[in-house]
């Protein structure tokens, strides 16, 4: 499903030259659930950008769904991006002047869903991550968790075969965490592909596999042993 | 997607309710004051332009190259008109018109009103509505009379079924017996020409003596061109008319030893398109100053403008609070299309309530504005969908536009992580909020110098007493020497007339709204001389105050003075070379002996410079008849000497309208568009100055909530509230600051021109730029002052932990 090969991301200022990804080749294969570990700054969530589509990375090659899509505009990358990715951020990312509803229903509108159609569906992933309750709700009137739950319910309202989890439990507490956590896996478990950045090595060893990167450069990959949920 | 797009900007909308206020309120004022401002400036520039064969019609002038430098004049003699009609091709009509006074008598009562004088080809040529008659055949007959609607009404009540009335009109003092042959509706606001009651040609007073005559130059000449035919083959063929019948003319201007430029003819009979009447400067002199409504233009222009410019610096400064929708929507799957869409949709929706504010304001304030400003705009006018069209245009481009491609603009991956500054308030805020208050410092000043004209045009000392002489029109069909010595008779025992005269022209712009000079000319010597003409009674020059520098003035003690006495200026006299002149003899017809001169005064509106007068005693049918009654009273118990003289004036003529003002409140009366002007621009000034504020108090806002924390480390280390505010209000001060640099000298070039249109006029004071700079400074500060003493005051904990 992913594959790059010698990934480059340098930042430049006037001064300063900052590699972000040194040459970083990784393949993600579908349905794979690959935690992305390493200290601040090692280029977690630059890597995590380019393979959402939401960055384009300075060389190297980046294979999506078997299509080079380094070189891509904007406008390609935000067509194959809404209809194929979900993101799930630290801090939620939900636009606070819309309702539960209406931030869940946002990709549906994107991707011209019909209106009947999105209720229903909206109303569906809703009913599944347990918010039905709160649908009329706007986010400051959740709590971290609610909001989280809601970010991944806008996140799979799509179906994407592929999500992006950007320290998914970063602003929550354990139980919360460990509530989103469950959640990943089980969406893994219906088959969608994971790929989700962290810092804490009991939320990475929910997944199949963690990279470990260090410089922008990736220093080890391992499998996880099968944890029982 | 659009109700998402509707519903999330509603609640933005309400979520930041200071800066949706300020752009909706802000932009709803200066939408009503713009529109206002612009449909009073698109009226003027509609004048004459309704009639159907506009682009055809014609006023005719002359261009007279002389020794005193060119001359242009619409004023033609009463013959031209036949020959015209008779030997130019490719003319469809050719109309005479002449206004004058009359009296009607109408069941008993006698009624004062305005008279025109035309052919009858009129109602074909122009295209004023007539409820009654036939255009082609109205003016047929000989006693033809076309009342206005108003006219009709104040006669028979009515404007139907009154066609075959007959009224008596006296002009110039005789009866006429004249049928009414249609009714005409009253003219429009937007007309040049106006009427009340309007008859053949013939029926004026004089005709019988001018229609061979082609010395007098008495009435306008309006020419409409056949289809399709070039106005310059028609200016080629008045070429050989004017070499054929102003022959005379053209003699004596060749003997000053005047030669045109070019070396062509010295006197040329030229057309004027219709639609360049209303600003004419050049022929008739009295036309509108196109500075007028341009200057009410860029006024509506620079309003809309500054509140367009609170719109971009709020938007932006704001938008740091919308950067995460962007990241999330951009995630999401929008296109930045889409999104620039989004915004300029939220932008349009703002506009959109603005501009129902401003229609509903201004449609609440228009009767008030049309009657302070004299004006008659409506707002179903066509010019409203034009200027809604710009409007919303220009605010939704300009103003919505550059925000919606910066937020647009955003980039989501950074975004989303959150390290994302916003725009820098930097070059562009700061350069916008310069050109706001530029303008207001530019208006500011602009308004301190139309008011210190206006202020030096109705104070300055005009050569005559203006605060104690009053002026009352004499209705045509009195015997003015009658009336004078009767009143004279009167009013002797009464301490407080202290002189009564009369005249054959007004000073400054009676009651009666007309103001009308004569000129003549004579040759002495060989060189061609002209003067304004007036005629007056005994004690003209006592009751008026207008000193005499040499001679004396007229007396009965000399017989000969109907005749023969004149009065001059010393502009006039200058012009005659060395003095004495008292006893120099006038070559004019009769000739004239000059028995003193005038200390020069005013005579005529302030945007001309004194020229040449000469005053002779009125006689009976000497063609200048007294048109105004001229009594100096005492200034204390005025209201009572009025009542008085309006006693003495119903028992010497019962029938006649007493219609008195003073000679002061005449002369202001030119001024009216001055006035107007000035109150435009006082209300322009204020409004942007306002708006300004109201945009640089939100930028305050937001330029304070960036700097909380700094504002929290500073106090903490010991820095004065004083300080604080000083520090906050620095950065905007400055570029008030440099606005004052940049709108001085503009303001300053701009009233220079307009001053040039003055004859007399002020020098522009540079302390009057200062005073506006200060004005802006102060109300700047004072507006930061009341976000920045508030940020300066806070807890500093509060500030430290809100960050």
């Amino acid at each position: 499903m992913i594959r790059t090969n010698k990934l480059m991301k340098v930042y430049r200022t006037e001064e300063v030259e900052t590699t972000a990804l040194n040459e970083v080749s990784v393949e993600i294969k579908p349905g794979e659930f690959v935690s992305i570990m390493g200290p601040s700054g090692c280029g977690k969530s630059t890597l995590l950008n380019i393979l959402g589509l939401i960055d384009n990375p300075s060389g190297g090659e980046y294979h999506f769904l078997d299509k080079e899509v380094s070189k891509f505009s904007e406008r390609q990358r935000s067509q194959l991006r809404k209809n194929n990715i979900g993101f799930i951020f630290q801090s939620f990312n939900l636009i606070d002047e819309l309702t539960v509803f209406e931030n869940v229903e946002l990709p549906l509108i994107y991707t011209k869903v019909s209106s009947s159609d999105r209720k229903k569906r909206v109303d569906d992933v809703l009913d599944k991550m347990n918010m039905m309750h709160r649908r009329n709700h706007f986010p400051q009137q959740l709590s971290g968790g609610q909001q989280q739950r809601v970010a991944v319910a806008r996140a799979i309202v799509n179906n994407p075969k592929l999500i992006l989890a950007d320290e998914p439990t970063g602003n929550l507490d354990s139980a919360n965490g460990d509530d989103v956590m469950k959640n990943l896996v089980h969406l893994n478990n219906e088959g969608a592909t994971i790929i989700m950045v962290t810092h804490s090595q009991y939320c990475a060893e929910f997944g199949n596999r963690i990279i470990r990167l260090l410089d922008g450069q990736v220093v080890t990959e391992s499998m996880v042993a099968k944890q029982m949920l | 997607m659009l109700k998402n797009y509707l519903k999330i900007a509603l609640r933005n909308l309400w979520k930041h309710k200071l800066f949706s206020g300020i752009n909706i309120f802000g932009l709803g004022a200066a939408i009503g004051a713009s529109l206002l401002l612009m449909l009073t400036a698109l009226q003027q520039f509609s004048f004459d332009r309704f009639h159907q064969n506009g682009d055809h019609i014609y006023r005719a002038y002359l261009e007279s190259y002389r020794s005193r430098g060119l001359e242009r004049g619409a004023n033609m003699p009463t013959p031209l008109q036949p020959v015209l009609e008779e030997e130019i091709a490719g003319l469809e009509h050719a109309i005479r018109w002449r206004g004058g006074r009359a009296v009607v008598e109408y069941e008993g009562e006698r009624y004062q009103t305005g008279i025109r004088y035309t052919d009858p080809a009129f109602f074909q040529l122009f295209s004023f509505q007539l409820l009654e008659g036939d255009p082609a055949r109205v003016l047929a007959g000989p006693n033809s009379l076309v009342l206005s609607e108003s006219e009709a009404v104040k006669f028979f009540g009515a404007t139907a079924g009154i066609v075959g009335r007959e009224l008596k009109v006296i002009t110039g003092g005789i009866p006429k017996i004249l049928q009414v042959t249609g009714v005409v509706e009253d003219q429009p606001y937007n007309s040049s020409l106006n009427y009340e009651m309007i008859t053949r040609y013939e029926n004026a007073p004089d005709y019988q003596e001018g229609k061979d005559n082609w010395n007098n130059f008495n009435h306008a000449l309006f020419l409409q061109l056949k289809e399709g035919q070039n106005p310059q083959e028609v200016e080629q063929q008045l070429a050989a008319i004017t070499q054929k019948y102003f022959s005379n003319d053209i003699e004596r201007i060749e003997q000053e030893g005047a030669s045109a430029p070019d070396g062509g003819p010295v006197l040329r009979l030229k057309l004027q398109p219709m639609h360049e009447l209303h600003f004419d400067r050049d022929v008739s002199g009295d036309g509108m100053s196109r500075a007028f409504p341009i200057g009410l233009l860029i006024g509506a222009f620079f309003i809309l403008g500054i509140a367009c410019i609170n719109f971009v610096n709020l938007t932006l400064g704001s938008s740091m609070t919308r950067a995460r929708e962007v990241g999330v929507r951009k995630v999401l799957g929008a296109t930045r299309r889409q999104l620039a869409g989004q915004f300029w949709g939220e932008a349009l929706l703002v506009t959109g309530l603005a501009l129902v504010l401003g229609l509903a304001a201004s449609q609440f304030i228009l009767p008030g504005f049309n009657r302070l400003f004299r004006t008659e705009i409506e707002l179903n006018h066509p010019h409203l969908f034009l200027s809604i069209g710009l409007i919303l245009i220009g605010i939704g481009l300009l103003g919505g536009g550059y925000p919606a491609l910066v937020l647009s603009r955003f980039q989501a991956a950074a975004v989303l992580k959150g390290n994302m500054q916003g725009p820098r308030p930097g070059r562009l805020r700061n350069l916008l909020v310069l050109a706001q208050f530029a303008i207001s410092v530019l208006l500011i000043s602009c308004t301190i110098i139309i008011g210190q004209q206006l202020q030096y045009l109705r104070h300055k000392p005009l050569g005559f007493n203006k605060e104690e002489v009053v002026s009352i029109p004499l209705p045509p069909g009195l015997d003015a020497p009658q009336v004078l010595e009767r009143l004279r008779n009167e009013l002797a025992p009464n301490p407080r007339v202290k002189s009564i005269s009369a005249g054959y022209n007004n000073f400054g712009l009676g009651m009666d709204g007309s103001t009308y000079t004569s000129i003549i000319s004579f040759t002495q010597n060989e060189k061609e001389y002209y003067t304004h003409w007036q005629v007056a009674d005994y004690g003209f020059t006592e009751a008026l105050g207008i000193p005499l520098v040499e001679g004396r003035g007229f007396s009965k003690d000399y017989s000969t003075d109907t005749v023969q006495a004149i009065l001059i200026n010393e502009t006039f006299a200058r012009q005659l070379g060395e003095g004495p002149y008292a006893g120099k003899v006038l070559e004019m017809e009769p000739p004239r002996e000059v028995i003193g001169v005038m200390k020069d005064f005013h005579f005529q509106s302030l945007e001309k410079p004194i020229e040449p007068l000469s005053v002779a005693l009125a006689r009976p049918g000497g063609g200048f008849p007294m048109n105004y009654l001229f009594v100096r009273i005492s200034p204390d118990e005025a209201p009572a000497t009025m009542q008085a003289l309006e006693a003495s004036w119903k028992a010497i003529a019962p029938k006649a309208p007493f219609i008195a003002s003073f000679l002061n409140e005449n002369t202001n009366r030119l001024y009216k568009v001055e006035e107007i002007m000035g109150q435009l621009f006082i209300t322009a000034a204020s409004l942007a100055i306002i708006l300004s504020c109201m945009g640089l108090f939100g930028i305050a806002v937001l330029a304070i909530g960036q700097r909380t924390k700094e504002i929290g480390i500073r106090k903490v280390l010991g820095a004065s509230v004083a300080s604080l505010v000083a520090l906050l209000s620095r950065d905007f001060l400055k570029i008030v600051a440099l606005a004052i640099l940049v709108a001085a000298p503009l303001a300053w070039l701009a009233m220079q021109a307009w001053l040039k249109n003055y004859a007399y006029r002020i020098d522009i004071q540079w302390w009057v730029f200062v005073l506006a700079g200060a004005l802006a400074v102060l109300i700047a500060f004072v507006t930061l002052s009341l976000q920045s003493v508030r940020a300066a005051r806070a807890n500093p904990v509060e500030a430290l932990r809100s960050e």
